[in-house]
């Protein structure tokens, strides 16, 4: 998987002063690098497969002594046998065509097995993002208001636990509380139509969210006590303010620009995450594909799902800069006040 | 298991008298279900659902499991791992190289088009094609041509006498496929669903997902018990074991063998085991130092734990391998119990015991010992675990040993492509019950190079000529003979390390039994087999 950069979108936005317009410029200009980016990438993904160990034809051919005639036929249809640079020519100029490839075990369209595994690993990515969010800025507020207190330690503590025990694990523990012993959920499989399918994901996106909701809860945690601190807080407190009022309209907007800067790093996170906790709880998903698909090397399959989440990781970055210059409008003119 | 005499005799019979076969087979037909032992729907899981459902190019035990029930061959095999009749209501051996297959009437595919002779014969004909790059080619390779000598008759002939073939029928190499649908590129997607002769037809397919079967009022066979059966991948052992307990799945396979004690401990759960006629090894170079010399593998074949690692890592279900293959897999030329006799007069018996592990490595060209890296796939349950016990052993003679994990590609590529060999670890499962398969596999010297499975490159003429003997030659006694020869070099030259034969073991909820369960139950219609309610 990879690590997203730390957004650097205030910088970019601060260069070209001038409201929306500049706005505009800077998204065209990041898709733009998005281009050659994504053509690293898929180069970098196409050369760690070709130098690491094992051979697609010997997993498609099975765990078994094969046919020499049939093993050659295999590694020609799938141009096993061209040098590198050749393959990857092959494959990218199928790529600009829009064609993904076959894949080397399904023999289906690349593009066609995406399609029927994107819709698990999306309302998977987004159920877990929005408890990330939404359960872990309530936890760092509360935790913030109460600083020092047990309920303080509790919520640290909690968001400790979560982010020491692996996905799978607390997926495992979640799997067998409300699984098993209470049959509040299923425990296992995607489900069917959009409200099963919630109820089936709904376990392993909190499974998810557990693990990645501390960074969520000591950020806002600290922001929100830093802002509580300030002058103006103490100010409008004096002047009679509700602590609502305070806490909504003043303290909230500005504890959560360091909330939205890690947000690229915690939804690239999740969907990270989501590889393990699609093994644990049986899911169809894009991670369970790009698992099999490397154990099996099977290059269409390994290149086609690394280009999509490359393509996700850019996006996402992209659009974490865009909400930074809503949430905090100084930003994008920074340069005209000072 | 109850193996012996019935198998051996059909086995006899099926070589010569095609008549008597088409009794056995009748009388062997799995008993029908009464019509109020109806089940109306089960849910199984398996490890994985494979992303094809077409067998040639997605041979794996799991797929097995699901197109046994929809895909049928002219051949089956019967409970005692024995061939019987399915498609094909008789056979005869014409002669050493001729064999002919006459399909019974009135069986239809899923979409009620009727079998015929062509059918089989495209089958044949597709694995032997190396264009269509089938995975199971290498069980067509004794065969000279296929040809549909009446409508509802198929001849082979092969290019030299060869006993294995007779299975090939039987197992997923000859699951029958309509002929139309072989031309179909799609096949096996979700888009073209594979059809067959089989109890069930495929109703819904979700690659890596799960798999729904319908059973079939037209099949020709008895009716079956279950009328839906739905497969669903639950790759983690353990959500595997929760699915169990919770009650959303029915049953399961292919359970590791270290987890049984856990699933035994589930209420209403039974757990069955039997052999699965699989063996772990270790292939040691012959070609190279340091395993050239035959004191540096004796030392090692000494340092194998055998009985401990049984016990530590099969909860006791499995057997100490004292050869390569397990007693079953020789019930079709001589029973178990002599086939233990046989091994317990093998000499040296090479058991556990470092004193004697260290005086061979004493006497051999290495008396300090030398460093070896021996890589086991993570994919296994075992392999790990059983090299880190082997390991720590040959440290103590002095063998700097030292294990290196790998995916399961890697370890496999790097076994069959025969790059420095030195010291492997293998698991070998078969695909039918006949005692010259592993030996021919893992002995023979055609197979000791890139591509073949003898990755100890041991090459012995004289185990060659004994080997094209029990490959040739019909009568069992026979077979015993050359068999036994092969077993007694390969031993005494320690061709391989023999470590384990591990069991199968399933699980099944109490409401139903399940009495055909076998080493097999990838490549039989296991619903079929006496499933039921209990």
């Amino acid at each position: 998987m990879l690590g997203a950069a730390p957004s650097t979108g205030s910088t970019a936005i601060t260069d070209r002063p001038g409201g929306g317009s500049s706005l505009v410029v800077f998204v065209m200009r990041r898709l733009a690098v998005t281009i050659p980016l994504l053509l690293m990438i898929s180069f970098g993904v196409f050369a760690l497969v070709h130098i690491a160990p094992g051979d697609p034809a010997s997993s498609l051919l099975g765990a078994r002594a094969s046919d020499p005639a049939t093993l050659a036929v295999v590694r020609a249809r799938y141009h096993l046998d061209d040098p590198f640079l050749v393959q990857y020519g092959k494959w990218l100029s199928q790529v600009i065509r829009g064609d993904l490839g076959v894949s080397i075990q399904g023999n289906r369209a690349v593009t066609s097995t995406i399609a029927d595994r994107l819709g698990v690993t999306i309302i998977l990515s987004l159920m877990s993002t929005t408890l990330v969010l939404g359960i872990g800025i309530l936890l760092g507020a509360v935790a913030a208001f109460r600083c020092g207190t047990r309920l303080d330690r509790a919520i640290v503590i909690f968001g400790v636990f979560g982010i020491s025990s692996p996905a799978f694990v607390t997926g495992i523990f979640l799997l067998y509380v409300f699984g098993v012993l209470l049959h509040w959920f299923p425990v296992f499989g995607p489900g069917e139509g959009i409200l099963d399918r919630a109820w089936h994901l709904t376990l392993p996106a909190f499974a998810l969210a557990t693990s990645v909701m501390a960074i969520v809860i000591k950020i806002t945690r600290a922001a929100m006590i830093e802002e509580l601190a300030r002058d103006y807080v103490t100010f409008a407190r004096a002047r009679g303010l509700s602590s609502r009022r305070i806490f909504f309209a003043y303290v909230l907007r500005n504890s959560l620009i360091p909330v939205v800067t890690a947000a690229g790093l915690i939804v690239v996170g999740i969907v990270a995450g989501a590889i393990y906790v699609e093994v644990t709880f049986s899911l169809p998903g894009l991670g369970a594909l790009t698992i099999d698909a490397i154990q099996k090397r099977d290059i269409p399959t390994i290149q086609g799902t690394t280009l999509l989440f490359s393509a996700f990781v850019v996006l996402v970055n992209l659009a974490v800069d865009v909400i930074y210059t809503l949430v905090d409008p100084r930003i994008r003119f920074g340069r005209v006040e000072s | 298991m109850a193996i012996g005499v019935t198998r051996r005799g059909i086995l006899v019979a099926g070589m010569t008298h095609a008549a008597f076969v088409s009794i056995v087979g009748t009388f062997t037909m799995a008993p029908s279900a009464k019509a109020d032992e109806q089940i109306e729907s089960i849910t199984w899981a398996l490890p994985s659902i494979p992303d094809t459902l077409f067998i040639p190019h997605a041979w794996m035990t799991y797929t097995g499991a699901i197109m046994s029930l929809v895909q049928e061959g002219p051949l089956a095999f019967g409970n005692d791992l024995g061939l019987e009749a399915a498609l094909a209501d008789r056979w005869e051996v014409v002669n050493p190289t001729t064999i002919k297959y006459h399909l019974r009437g009135g069986v239809k595919f899923g979409d009620g088009s009727p079998l015929t002779a062509d059918d089989v014969v495209a089958t044949f004909r597709y694995h032997m094609s190396p264009d269509s790059g089938s995975q199971l080619a290498s069980f067509y390779n004794s065969v000279a041509t296929v040809e549909a000598s009446a409508p509802d008759e198929v001849t082979v002939n092969l290019k030299a006498p060869n006993v294995q073939f007779a299975f090939t029928p039987a197992h997923m190499a000859g699951f029958v496929f309509k002929k139309e649908q072989l031309a179909d590129k799609r096949i096996g997607t979700p888009e073209v669903l594979p059809l067959g002769t089989g109890a069930y037809k495929l109703v819904e397919f979700v690659p890596a997902d799960h798999v729904l079967l319908e059973a079939r009022d037209d099949y020709w066979g008895p009716k079956p018990v279950v009328k839906r059966i739905t497969l669903k991948a639950i790759p983690d052992r353990t959500a595997r074991l929760l699915a169990m307990q919770q009650g959303a799945i029915d049953g399961t396979f292919d359970l590791a063998i270290s987890d049984v004690d856990q699933w035994e401990a589930l209420e209403k759960v039974d757990v069955v085991d039997e052999p699965s006629l699989g063996v772990y090894l270790l292939t040691l170079d012959h070609s190279a130092p340091p395993f050239d010399d035959i004191h540096v593998r004796r030392a090692v074949a000494y340092s194998v734990d055998r009985k401990g690692l049984v016990e530590a890592l099969l909860n006791g279900k499995g057997e100490a391998a004292t050869a390569l293959n397990p007693p079953e897999i020789w019930s079709g030329v001589l029973p178990s119990d002599e086939v233990r006799a046989f091994y317990a007069t093998l000499s040296p018996n090479y058991a556990f015991d470092l004193k004697m592990a260290k005086a061979e490595l004493a006497q051999s060209r290495y008396p300090d010992g030398f460093d070896v890296t021996i890589e086991a796939s993570t994919a296994d349950p075992y392999m790990v675990n059983i090299m880190q016990s082997v390991t720590e052993n040959l440290k103590q003679i002095g063998i700097r040993a030292r294990v290196q994990e790998t995916d399961n590609n890697t370890w496999f590529t790097n076994y069959i492509n025969h790059d420095k060999l030195g010291m492997r670890i293998m698991a070998y499962y078969p695909d039918f019950a006949d005692p010259a398969n592993y030996p021919s596999l893992f002995f023979s010297s055609a197979n000791a190079q890139k591509g073949g499975m003898n990755g100890s490159n041991f090459k012995n003429p004289e185990v060659d000529a004994q080997l094209t003997k029990a490959n040739e030659n019909p009568n069992p006694g026979a077979r015993a003979d050359a068999l036994k020869e092969v077993f007694k070099i390969a031993n005494n030259e320690v061709a391989v390390v023999p470590i384990l034969w591990p069991a199968s073991a399933m699980a099944i909820n109490k409401k139903y039994k399940l009495s055909g369960y076998t080493a097999f139950w990838y490549n039989i219609p296991w619903a079929m087999r006496g499933f039921g309610l209990r």
